[in-house]
């Protein structure tokens, strides 16, 4: 049971990539303060550049742009990702010492 | 109304209060930013907008009348800070390094202009000049570029300045240090020992604390490390590595003179193949509100370990997964898992440093680590935090072979089967909640409150002889008795704290003052009660902080403050029931039975006091911390550490005789004590704080007093850089000195140790230097990119003091009428009389990386003890000899040697 369970949340979450979002989620009704927010969050993206870049040095943009599954990369880095995790599935269970003390 | 019951009563009213206030988080795993913004003349401007740019997308406030601006709640990341009003130049700073539990200060100067125009200014210093408490971080450069490895916390803790084997400012090696990953604690309930496993590549960054800690840290005589995994944001990210080596990339280190002295360094463990890979994405599910990380590892090595074991196999795959959320600009969820399963083939079994193949064992250990964690920012004023944490998980040991074994008493050896069988089931459980308030009254205050509560639990069975449950004892080959032992242990561990604290700020100096009550019950599930019921367990904290410049960049620190070792089941396991009477049968040459046990030794029951203090640590420390560059800090601590409250076990009503025994080092004779009485007092074990207890003679005169003691006292300078500019570097030297009469290395020294059980072990030559004193030490570790060639260089070198060792002679039965040979082991010199080689070691990484757009892939090389050197690391105590391996190895000849040069190589692609 715990094997399952475990083997099953696993195998769900190896798909999140794929159920990633893309693109941004389409704004909301805009409010006073989204909008405002939403100013200071392109002010800081667009400009200068230096600041918008340095600050989003750690977070990688190259995976920031929209349809980054859809591209070379993104599809590598899927199936590394699926291969890599289905060689570690197949190793738990292949690999696993049971204990005769808890059977 | 008693002090104890009107103790507890204050106790529970602070439960309460904490539980009806909406309030902050135990054990931080964020940081905040906060500051001020004035104009050009030095006037403070309300109404200022803040925005403040990380990795999950941006927030925004508002100054407030004064000026100031806060940001809390921050995961360690790099953020980026913008102000904006009307009127003026916007002005932003990049680069603003939140790290854990830190508060960046910072404050920017508008000058009137265009709102479309914009200055950037330089960062805000790094130097919480707010905090009492001295930290060294591990960052994620120098856990990615320099060749350091390892999958517990511990292995990692000791490139900190100050911490060696595992043993953190003179503290219980170890089991003295909380570790905590994600507001987890890892430790196994037992003893304390790191007990989860994770995979390095996971880790965001490292926090080692432990000096000048805030009353929300608890659990802990040594250090905390207090470690954050990496988090899916609005990139996407993704790591893919690879590591292997085998024993062609290893090299020998033993000179003939060594193998001399001690034949079996000869069989030292060779890695035969090592192959670990980690997969992980991270990124959003729906941008600015929901992000995913994932990772997998597989991780596999095969060895020959020291000794006639040839083939050990280990195999983990392990997955990790992460969800944060952010339903609201003021609320963040994160959801973490991890499942691993750890599988071991050829684990030394019984026979110990004799096991052969057949007699090993195999390991199944897999275990669940869960992390639920709830922030919510509640107005301008408030933080709340709350998290739901913990684990399940077991280590079943099964040998290879189940047939029982034969110890032959004139060859020493050990044929047949063994390994011995033991099953440890843990599960730890930890509910935390805090509340973080801002206010102001005399100055501004952080105020913080808090309150954990934990249950953990503890499954032992213990075969030591196999399945079988007994052994078989020859002599010559001729079977003579069938002995019969084992033993089964339930314990849990019930914890109840609460704490208060505040940071007070008036000008430059702020007050960080706080009280911890932890509330620990041992309890036995067989018995059904509470067995371990310490006093409550009072940590004041007093620290004070002084802005030096007035401008940030500068701080001097004080702190006095008393820390409290963890729960653990091993301080009152041996007050259950559980152990298994000691059976000696007779039988005939051809292994029958030959007649009724002529021995029977009961199990019985340890007493425990009813009057029993934790284990604690009283420190006081003063530290200048300084920036020196942009990115560059210095700092200097000075550290005292005493340590009490030991707890051990003695044995009530014992008599002494004292007896004259002769020293085979000097030829010299000396007093010993032999056990008079121990056929009356034999099960009067006794477990309580041994500090006062009076061992005796026969007479019932005095003969000593026991006087536990364990100080440490450090000067530790440091000087350290973050990665920027291609360079990232920590430099650190530490003077320092243990001494007392209880050992810092492993648990026994404390919680199940024989030493205070008699005169000879409590009291001859007990006092000196303690095993894990390095006098001197040094740590360098640097990152440097090579411009143009794009490769890295990361190195970490070593060089520190060796570690003190003892001549001890081991006793006979008949001279001191003890059971157990580490009751009869008698120190021959003041402790730490003798020290071993001073160490030097370099380990450094090559790695060349290649850049496709933002796409980065590296190969590199590892190369552990660069220049293959072979300090001796250990030396054999016991005099005049000892045998290991079945080689005879006289005292003072080496028993352990530093590790050979290997090489590791590697790949990898980030994005």
């Amino acid at each position: 049971m715990t094997r399952a369970s475990s083997l099953a949340i696993i195998t769900a979450l190896i798909a999140l990539p794929a159920a990633a979002s893309d693109t941004p989620t389409k704004a909301s009704t805009p409010t006073l303060k989204a909008s405002m927010q939403h100013i200071v969050a392109r002010d800081v993206a667009a400009k200068p550049a230096v600041t918008a870049a340095r600050a989003d040095r750690q977070t990688s943009p190259a995976g920031s742009s929209p349809g980054f599954f859809k591209s070379g990369p993104g599809m590598v880095a899927i199936a590394v990702m699926a291969v890599g995790t289905g060689y570690a599935l197949y190793s738990a269970s292949h690999d696993r010492i049971h204990s005769p003390g808890k059977q | 109304m008693t002090i104890g019951s009107m103790a507890r009563t204050i106790f529970f009213c602070l439960i309460a209060c904490v539980a009806c206030v909406p309030l902050a988080a135990a054990q931080t795993q964020t940081g905040t930013v906060e500051g001020k913004v004035l104009d050009q003349q030095g006037a403070v401007l309300p109404g200022v907008n803040v925005t403040l740019t990380g990795p999950r997308g941006t927030q925004t406030t508002v100054t407030d009348a004064q000026g100031m601006f806060r940001f809390v709640g921050l995961e360690p990341a790099t953020y980026a800070l913008k102000a904006e009003l009307t009127g003026f130049l916007s002005e932003s700073q990049p680069d603003i390094v939140v790290g854990l539990g830190k508060t960046v200060s910072a404050e920017f100067s508008l000058k009137v202009g265009g709102v479309t125009e914009s200055v950037e200014v330089t960062a805000a210093s790094t130097v919480d000049v707010k905090s009492s408490a001295t930290h060294t971080n591990i960052s994620n450069e120098m856990l990615q570029l320099t060749p350091i490895y390892s999958s517990t916390s511990t292995g990692l803790l000791n490139y900190a300045p100050g911490i060696n084997n595992s043993s953190a400012y003179g503290a219980q090696a170890s089991y003295g240090n909380a570790l905590l990953m994600d507001g987890v604690d890892t430790r196994d309930p037992q003893g304390g020992s790191a007990w989860t496993f994770f995979n390095q590549n996971l880790i965001q960054e490292i926090q080692v604390g432990g000096l000048g800690a805030p009353a929300e840290y608890g659990g802990f005589t040594g250090a905390i490390i207090n470690t954050v995994t990496k988090s899916g944001g609005n990139a996407f990210t993704g790591l893919f590595s690879l590591r292997y080596t085998n024993d062609s990339l290893a090299s020998s280190n033993l000179s003939q003179s060594v193998l001399t002295a001690n034949p079996s360094l000869g069989e030292s463990a060779v890695t035969n193949k090592l192959m670990d890979y980690t997969v992980q994405m991270g990124g959003p599910l729906k941008r600015d509100k929901a992000f995913f990380f994932a990772s997998i590892q597989r991780y596999e090595a095969t060895t020959d370990p020291t000794g006639p074991i040839a083939f050990s196999q280990d195999i983990s795959p392990r997955f990790n997964t992460k969800f944060t959320l952010q339903p609201s600009t003021n609320d963040t969820i994160v959801l973490g898992m991890q499942y691993d399963n750890y599988n071991v083939q050829g684990r030394q079994g019984f026979p110990g440093s004799q096991a052969t193949d057949q007699q090993t064992v195999t390991e199944d250990a897999p275990e669940w680590v869960w992390n639920a964690q709830w922030r919510k920012v509640i107005g301008a004023k408030t933080f709340l935090e709350a998290k739901f944490t913990g684990y399940t998980g077991y280590y079943y040991l099964d040998p290879v072979d189940p047939s029982p074994f034969t110890y032959d008493g004139l060859t020493g050896e050990y044929t047949g089967g063994g390994g011995g069988l033991e099953y440890e089931d843990r599960s730890r459980n930890q509910a935390q909640v805090a509340v973080t308030r801002y206010a102001e009254a005399f100055g501004r205050h952080a105020l913080k409150f808090g309150a954990e509560i934990e249950r953990s639990h503890v499954g032992t069975q213990y075969q030591p002889y196999g399945p079988a449950g007994f052994y078989i004892y020859a002599y010559g080959g001729v079977p003579y008795y069938r002995i019969n032992y084992g033993y089964t242990f339930h314990g849990d561990n019930k914890r109840m704290s609460a704490y208060a604290q505040d940071q007070w700020s008036a000008g430059r100096l702020t007050m960080n003052l706080g009280l911890r009550l932890d509330r620990i019950r041992g309890n036995s599930p067989d018995l059904n009660k509470d067995v371990y019921t310490p006093n409550l367990a009072w940590g004041p904290r007093i620290g004070a902080a002084f802005d030096v410049t007035g401008r940030g960049g500068s701080v001097i620190r004080s702190f006095y403050g008393r820390y409290y070792e963890g729960t653990a089941t091993q301080f009152f396991i041996s007050a259950t029931p559980g152990i298994q009477d000691y059976v000696q049968t007779p039988l005939n040459p051809n292994g029958t039975v030959a007649g009724p046990p002529e021995v029977v030794t009961p199990g019985f029951t340890y007493g425990m006091s009813d009057d029993i203090s934790h284990p604690r640590t009283d420190e006081f420390n003063v530290a200048w911390e300084n920036q020196v560059t942009r990115t560059a800090r210095l700092t200097v601590t000075g550290i005292w550490r005493n340590t009490g409250n030991f707890i051990n076990n003695v044995i009530n009503g014992s008599q002494w005789r004292p007896v004259t025994l002769t020293n085979s080092l000097t030829n010299t004779t000396f007093t010993g004590y032999n056990w008079a009485n121990r056929s009356t007092t034999d099960q009067n074990y006794f477990i309580r704080n041994v500090e006062d207890y009076q061992y005796v003679d026969t007479s019932g005169n005095v003969i000593g007093t026991a006087d536990p003691r364990r100080n440490y006292k450090a000067f530790m300078l440091l000087f350290d850089s973050s990665f920027r500019r291609r360079i990232g570097y920590q430099l650190s030297y530490v003077l320092a000195k243990s001494e007392g009469n209880i050992d810092n290395t492993g648990f026994g020294a404390w919680l199940g140790g024989v030493q205070w059980g008699s005169p000879n072990t409590a009291l001859i030559n007990s006092f000196g230097e303690l095993t894990n004193s390095r006098r001197h030490e040094i740590k360098l570790n640097v990152e440097y990119n090579i411009p143009k060639v794009d490769v890295m260089l990361g190195g970490v070198y070593t060089a520190e003091s060796g570690r003190p060792y003892t001549p001890f002679q081991r006793y006979s039965t008949a001279q001191l009428n003890l059971p157990s040979n580490s009751r009869k082991e008698i120190l021959l010199e003041p402790r730490g009389s003798e020290r071993n080689d001073f160490y030097n070691n370099i380990d450094l990484r090559a790695e060349k990386a290649f850049r496709v757009q933002q796409h980065r892939f590296g190969v590199f090389a590892d190369i552990i003890n660069l220049f293959n050197t072979a300090t001796v690391t250990s030396r054999q105590g016991r005099v005049p000899n000892t045998t290991i391996s079945g080689n005879t190895v006289l005292y003072g000849a080496p028993t352990g040697v530093q590790l050979a040069r290997q090489v590791t190589f590697g790949g990898r692609w980030s994005f």
